[in-house]
């Protein structure tokens, strides 16, 4: 069972929460700026969207690397980046369509997430599961589900009119 | 504020929660707009803010000085 | 622990930094705490609040931004234009989790820019920047144009509005789209700075000295509060949810003072959720996410948006100006979230003024022609506010708050005034409930429940269970006098040490038994900080900064006995509505007095509430000022 992230936007608060344990859990402090999925909030329009690493399956990252300090690992469902061979040129931080690739000044590399070894510390602690950790072949169907009642009362008064 | 913790009873199909005059419980059949305390007979008008959890809006129906 | 203390000097323009000792976060923890410490140590006695020489204090919590439930809290402190004692204010929102990333932990602004400027703090550098292109401009304005200026969306910024800049005696700070440091007139302490604004922004980390156990317990902690029913509703309803069961039980201010409930029902929460509200937002690091966004979808103010509202608004702009159309109250919030006014205070003086009005004390030649009767409520408010803002006409008379305005305005109207020691009274009508009574009554900023309302004293907890919450058993009888001293004496040191962790009360024993108190917060503070400090340690901490508070306030206004009543109508004028626990109901005078006496026993001050020489030594207060910071 392959897993993926997955995230709602509209069930995002903008807590942070997830900055704060993700920052913690990899780099032992709270620190959003080295968080590997950070919230950008538009105020004049309510919005909240956690953003994150999305695993691509065929990721522009691993492609422009210069050095193959990322590729595709398909056992563990993640866009794998090796900081060894890294030379922390940015490519990768430039090329990637989500900005989902962080700078660390600190240590002089790049860093992403790696759905912590398959147990993301954020999905844990989102109350209200913005970001969750879902089995990619259900993912669809179940949507589609949860977004279906939300039509239920248009359809039932289609149906009624109709059968009139 | 009164205590309002409010929970289905299991199989009853009725949410319980506090009466704001005597505090005895009231059982609030699911969906109901009033409801009246068995103890001391003060009616309330009910809302959901989820359809598992019953709020009391205010008084019915009294006269006020 | 590594963050600093920095020195603003306006008048020079310089600024200078230091390290806070271990030793002082071990008497005073840090956001409110530390305040007051500063505060008392760095404020001459006597000083006029008005002038270059007040000190303006904006703190951190000990915990904000840290794995903490809901560690997002400021605090703002000054001594207060408004009422002459402590000035303290809290707010939520991102600001003090954004200070520490940028490096510092607590302000200290003293003397007067001869322009308006604003202090920018970017990762460990401060720097006072020209603000005249601000000047004027509302809060969220001055928000968005800083932002750009700096060229960063991610700067948090804490501000005032026109209010401020005139100066308007109860003037908020604002930061962000509603989150406010609302009482005591802390706006207008940076207004007579000619201080705009602070904006902030870090990259840089919070130490955490036990990362793994820090986690681990946050997800504990996370999980006994959101598993809870309270907590359930709380995130749907917001603070909200506490209007309908205090308005049925009968403890609400109508129309200023009088009624104590509301027979119209129409501004109600479940109203506002089913047509205004899109959802939930929350603050840094709060799971409960209690603040709704709203939008006006038609009438006279279609497309207007914003955050909140708040059971304190709803209160404010609601029952005691007796308003009762939603538009009007969502209106009315976003006026004063723009112009940086405080809506407790602005709600309380406007419900005075119409009261006056409708009792034929005061005439449309004195309101600049606007009719004030109690049913034209939702068609003045909003010109009065932006009149308070402005100082405008009528607005002038009430812009230096209530004292002020029964001065200017005589004609017996003292009578009328909801006031403690010059603050405007709460939102609620607590003649039916001695603990909340005394709490207001001997609040040390002033009328106000947040130094420490034991919500739960409404949900008639047994006996059994109480011993067990607080260590002495308190009467299940909300309406007893008896064992309530204790549980405000105690309630108030718990909410200094919240207040000074940097922790919202909303996940406190505050709205639920279950939430977290003392025994977490021992935990919390250990592996954050590594400092040990028991349960004792932290309610001696408490005692120390809140006796602090109350020497603040006698230094500099002989605040003694005699300011700790509420209202004298409190004491004899029956509530005429209610359930029958809060029907016919009025403190009883002596019952009080005996509940003061035992407070003030608890608190080791004297028969007059002045703090004795031995409590002093005991606290280590007896060496203040100390000057160690």
């Amino acid at each position: 069972m392959e897993k993926v992230i997955f995230i709602e936007p509209e069930k995002c608060t903008g807590c942070r929460i997830c900055e704060i344990v993700c920052s913690l859990n990899k780099e032992g402090a709270v620190d959003p700026q080295r968080s590997r999925i950070q919230v950008v909030k538009i105020d004049s329009i309510s919005l909240s969207v956690p953003v994150v690493c999305q695993q691509c399956y065929d990721a522009p990252c691993v492609a422009v690397c210069p050095v193959g300090a990322l590729s595709r690992d398909e056992a563990a469902g993640i866009v794998s980046h090796d900081q060894d061979l890294c030379i922390g040129c940015k490519s990768c931080v430039a090329v990637c369509p989500f900005g989902a690739i962080g700078i660390d000044t600190k240590a002089n590399k790049v860093f992403k997430c790696d759905l912590c070894g398959d147990d993301p510390v954020c999905v844990k602690f989102c109350e209200t599961r913005a970001i969750q950790y879902v089995d990619a072949n259900t993912l669809s169907l179940r949507r589609k589900r949860e977004v279906v009642p939300n039509l239920a009362d248009l359809l039932q008064k289609h149906t009624t009119q109709s059968a009139v | 504020m009164a205590h309002i913790e409010s929970d289905q009873l299991e199989g009853t199909g009725k949410i319980e929660l506090r009466c704001l005059e005597c505090l005895a419980r009231i059982k609030v059949p699911l969906r109901s707009k009033e409801v009246e305390c068995p103890n001391c007979g003060t009616k309330f008008l009910i809302y959901w803010p989820t359809p598992n959890i019953a709020k009391i809006k205010g008084v019915a129906r009294e006269r006020l000085p | 622990m590594n963050k600093k203390i920095g020195y603003v000097n306006l008048s020079v323009g310089e600024v200078e930094e230091a390290s806070i000792p271990e030793s002082l976060r071990r008497l005073y923890l840090g956001g409110r705490g530390l305040n007051t410490y500063l505060l008392f140590n760095h404020l001459e006695p006597g000083t006029d609040p008005l002038s270059p020489e007040n000190v303006l204090l904006i703190g951190a919590g000990l915990l904000s931004g840290g794995p903490v439930p809901a560690g997002s809290r400021t605090d703002i402190a000054a001594k207060s234009p408004l009422t002459g004692i402590i000035g303290d204010s809290n707010m939520g929102g991102f600001f003090s989790a954004e200070l520490r990333f940028a490096g510092f932990d607590h302000l200290v602004i003293k003397g007067k820019s001869e322009k308006p400027v604003y202090i920018w703090i970017n990762d460990g550098q401060i720097e006072i920047r020209d603000a005249s292109r601000l000047w004027g401009r509302d809060t969220l304005e001055t928000m968005d144009l800083v932002r750009q200026e700096l060229g960063d969306e991610e700067i948090k910024v804490l501000c005032i509005g026109p209010a401020g800049e005139n100066l308007v005696k109860f003037a908020n700070v604002r930061t962000g789209l509603k989150n406010a440091g609302g009482r005591t007139g802390m706006g207008c302490v940076m207004g007579t700075k000619k201080l705009k604004a602070v904006a902030v922004r870090g990259t840089g980390e919070l130490e955490v000295k036990y990362p793994r156990e820090a986690l681990q317990y946050y997800k504990q902690l996370q999980n006994q509060i959101m598993g809870s029913k309270t907590a359930r509703l709380f995130s749907i309803e917001g603070s909200l949810m506490q209007y309908n069961p205090t308005n049925t039980t009968g403890i609400l201010r109508v129309k200023n003072f009088g009624l104590n409930r509301m027979d119209d029902l129409s501004l109600t929460p479940d109203t506002f959720l089913k047509k205004y509200s899109l959802g939930s937002t929350a603050c840094f690091g709060c799971g409960m996410h209690c603040r709704h966004k709203w939008e006006i979808k038609g009438g006279r103010y279609k497309g207007l948006r914003g955050e909140g509202p708040e059971y304190y608004t709803l209160m404010a702009l609601g029952n005691v100006v007796y308003n009762r159309s939603w538009d009007t109250l969502l209106a009315a919030q976003s006026t004063v979230d723009k112009y940086g006014l405080d809506l407790a205070e602005a709600g309380n003086i406007i419900g005075w003024a119409m009261d006056l009005y409708n009792r034929g004390i005061i005439s449309k030649s004195d309101t600049d022609g606007l009719d004030l009767d109690w049913e034209n409520s939702s068609g003045v408010l909003i010109p009065l506010l932006e009149k308070i803002a402005k100082r405008e006409g009528f607005g002038d008379v009430l812009a230096d708050g209530i004292r002020s305005a029964v001065e200017r305005i005589g004609r017996g109207s003292d009578q009328y005034a909801m006031e403690v020691k010059g603050l405007g009274m709460v939102g609620t009508d607590d003649r039916a409930v001695p603990s909340l009574a005394l709490g207001v009554a001997t609040s040390t900023r002033g009328a106000d429940h947040l130094r420490s309302r034991p919500a739960t004293d409404l949900f008639g907890l047994p006996e059994k269970f109480t011993e067990k919450l607080y260590g002495f058993p308190v009467s299940s009888d909300y309406n007893a006098y008896q064992t309530k001293a204790q549980l405000i004496h105690y309630m108030e040191l718990l909410y200094e040490v919240v207040d000074s962790l940097g922790i919202c009360k909303y996940q406190t024993i505050f709205i639920s038994p279950t939430f977290p108190q003392y025994e977490e917060y021992s935990k919390l503070i250990h592996y954050l900080t590594g400092l040990e400090l028991s349960v004792v340690d932290l309610r001696n901490i408490g005692e120390r900064c809140y006796t602090l508070e109350r020497l603040f306030d006698h230094r500099e206004k002989g605040i003694a006995r005699k300011d700790d009543y509420l209202p004298n109508r409190y004491y004899s004028e029956p509530t005429p509505s209610g359930v029958s626990k809060t029907r016919g109901k009025f403190l009883d005078r002596a019952e009080f007095d005996k509940m003061l006496d035992e407070y003030y026993c608890l608190h080791g001050w004297d028969f007059d509430g002045i703090p004795k020489t031995e409590t002093l030594a005991e606290l280590g207060l007896d060496r203040e000022p100390s000057h160690m910071l």
